[in-house]
């Protein structure tokens, strides 16, 4: 028995007032929707409430608040997640402000990305995790960001962001992609050497071996939980080629949830989460995976398919509301039977971080807080008290 | 898609840091001919034609189809720098020139950037250069349909040009790659170089650029601004006819270069 299973809340901060007849016209939720759909003023109210929430889920009880960006999408409406994360900073006092994370391959100034993580490391007094993602596809798109350079780009600016923390300055960088004549940022993050680093995916091997190699933490989204498998068990055979040990904490899965006080009225309730599943990864594959984004296979490779998990293969779109539970993308219920579904969850993936997903798609408010209050209260002091195994070793 | 449609024949040769797939045919003075974003779909009618009169060079351009690319090639006038080094290995300086699209904007760039490199050039419909009104059309965009849908007039039945809609695994793997190259060339700006309009004024070869009067992918007077850009040159405009000139009018596009290039 162990307490040291973290657990966060996360919503994506949709903007939910699209209705299936408005998206119904228009290939994606990404990309071309048109933003004359967009109100600044629902915005204003949703925003609202979403930071009210986050307050909520550290007093109730939540480990962490998570954070995340997307661009051109009601889906997502946090554009600059550091912004976000200032303001956690000063709202909230204990929990973990996780950012995952920023996408490095759009930033053409990754040393100011540097001082800004930095700065809210200071602010918050070192409650930050530093996520780093490559982005998705439609944010290439969004970005003009160029799909052939995604990963070079990811992995220049994950290191420009390593020197600028433990290098001192002044320094110089010639890389391909970002060149700095004399590098000095003077806000340094307050956690040393720097604020822990993660990276999620959905099934690419290139991130797992990249992520386990350095001892990052890996979550794994919205997979099957046996793919989810399959990738925590990639991530062991990488770390091991590394020479690393793999614990709980370099682990990590999300899973939507939704709590109400029966299991009726959480089913009931928890329908909201689907225009979440319909709307976010739906969409045509040159907006998904644009020229140059997946990366090249060898030609004698024509034909052999080696991916563990289809990149906007849409089957969450496609999933029905139990399906989409019996796969555990969405956990809907009771505070018991939501407590017994994620033990199951963090048990059988051995993870030391639980990333619920529990403001999504249409949840009215007064739903979000009460899930929340029900989560932080009960659920998550039954998981830490009743599971086992997970958080003390692999 | 070149390697599964061609009767051409293939080899494969180390030249300029690439190991680059190279299709030659006929006899006779040197023609090279530089594909588009396609790989050089449609192309082998024509070459076969103009291989009566000429060594017809088509290679792959380093990055697409079975070429590789060398490390250091990510732009267009990157590549007509490989161009120039090519055409030299293989002793055909100066050459007969035919591009299309992206092979026109490369043809243009190796004409304005090496002086003696070509003797003669042809543009089918080039693109390369900043648009003085509306945008190149942006294929990497659209969905296979609405590409194919504007590859060709539809005047001239369209079912020809299936680049995009071909589920042939070795097709797919094809254009693929051909895709992510034209991404890594042409992404930012879109497949334009800003110093072209600038170095086009050099040019001192006999240049000729044909374009479909229907052409979907390129804006309007397009083809008027090489034109004006390029001195001496000439321009031939094809009815009823669509952004790929070979698949769509064959016959008069061929007519056309041959009394250009005699």
């Amino acid at each position: 028995v162990s307490n040291d299973l973290m657990v966060y809340f996360f919503t994506e901060m949709p903007y939910s007032d699209i209705s299936d007849e408005q998206f119904a016209p228009f290939p994606s939720a990404r990309v071309t929707l048109p933003n004359r759909l967009f109100d600044p003023s629902i915005a204003h109210r949703l925003m609202g409430e979403y930071h009210d929430q986050y307050v909520w889920a550290e007093e109730c009880g939540f480990d962490g608040l998570m954070i995340n960006e997307h661009h051109s999408t009601p889906t997502c409406m946090d554009v600059q997640i550091n912004i976000s994360a200032g303001i956690l900073a000063r709202t909230t006092k204990r929990a973990k402000i996780l950012l995952l994370g920023n996408m490095l391959p759009i930033w053409d100034n990754p040393a100011r990305l540097a001082e800004e993580i930095a700065m809210v490391d200071v602010l918050s007094g070192g409650r930050t995790i530093c996520g780093i993602v490559r982005g998705i596809g439609p944010e290439s798109w969004a970005t003009n960001s160029n799909p052939v350079y995604n990963r070079e780009r990811f992995e220049e600016a994950h290191d420009v962001l390593i020197e600028c923390w433990t290098t001192p300055g002044p320094f110089r960088w010639e890389g391909k992609h970002y060149q700095y004549r004399t590098l000095n940022p003077w806000m340094l993050p307050l956690q040393k050497p720097h604020p822990p680093i993660w990276t999620p995916g959905t099934g690419s091997p290139a991130t797992v071996e990249w992520a386990a190699s350095r001892g990052y933490t890996y979550a794994a989204f919205l997979t099957p939980l046996d793919v989810a498998d399959k990738l925590f068990s990639l991530y062991r055979e990488y770390a091991e080629q590394a020479n690393r040990t793999v614990g709980p904490d370099n682990l990590a899965f999300m899973v939507n949830c939704v709590v109400a006080e029966t299991d009726d009225e959480a089913q009931e309730v928890g329908k909201a989460a689907l225009w979440r599943m319909r709307h976010a990864s739906g969409g045509p594959k040159e907006y998904w995976a644009p020229p140059g984004y997946v990366p090249e296979t060898p030609f004698e490779s024509i034909g052999v398919d080696t991916s563990i998990y289809k990149i906007g293969s849409g089957s969450l779109v496609k999933q029905t509301y139990q399906e989409l539970q019996d796969n555990a993308h969405l956990v809907v219920g009771s505070p018991t039977t939501v407590a017994r579904k994620l033990q199951e969850i963090v048990e059988r993936l051995k993870i030391g971080h639980l990333l619920l997903e529990a403001q999504m798609g249409t949840l009215a408010h007064g739903d979000a807080m009460r899930s929340i209050e029900l989560l932080g209260k009960e659920v998550i002091p039954s998981l830490k008290r009743e599971t086992v195994g997970a958080p003390s070793g692999p | 898609v070149v390697t599964t449609r061609t009767s051409l024949p293939e080899r494969f040769i180390d030249c300029c840091g690439s190991t680059v797939q190279l299709f030659v045919e006929g006899s006779g003075p040197p023609l090279l001919v530089l594909h588009d974003i396609d790989g050089g779909f449609g192309l082998v009618d024509l070459i076969s034609d103009l291989a009566a009169d000429y060594t017809v060079y088509l290679p792959s351009h380093p990055g697409f189809n079975r070429s590789s690319r060398p490390e250091w090639l990510e732009t267009v006038p990157d590549l007509a720098a490989w161009y120039v080094w090519f055409l030299g290995e293989m002793d055909i300086t100066p050459t007969a020139a035919i591009g299309f699209s992206l092979g026109g904007w490369l043809g243009a760039e190796i004409a304005a950037r090496s002086r003696g490199s070509l003797e003669r050039l042809v543009l089918v419909a080039p693109t390369g250069l900043k648009p003085v009104e509306g945008e190149i059309g942006d294929l990497l965009l659209m969905s296979p349909a609405e590409a194919h849908q504007i590859a060709c007039s539809p005047a001239d039945g369209n079912e020809a040009y299936s680049i995009f809609t071909d589920t042939d695994p070795v097709a797919k793997w094809l254009t693929d790659r051909n895709l992510s190259m034209t991404a890594r060339l042409g992404w930012r700006p879109f497949m334009h170089d800003p110093a072209l309009a600038g170095i086009l004024n050099g040019i001192a070869i006999p240049v000729q650029i044909v374009c479909g009067a229907n052409d979907e992918v390129l804006p309007p007077n397009y083809a008027e601004q090489y034109h004006a850009l390029i001195p001496g040159s000439r321009l031939s405009i094809i009815n009823e006819c669509g952004h790929f000139p070979h698949v769509a009018k064959p016959k008069e596009l061929l007519q056309s270069v041959r009394e250009f290039l005699s």
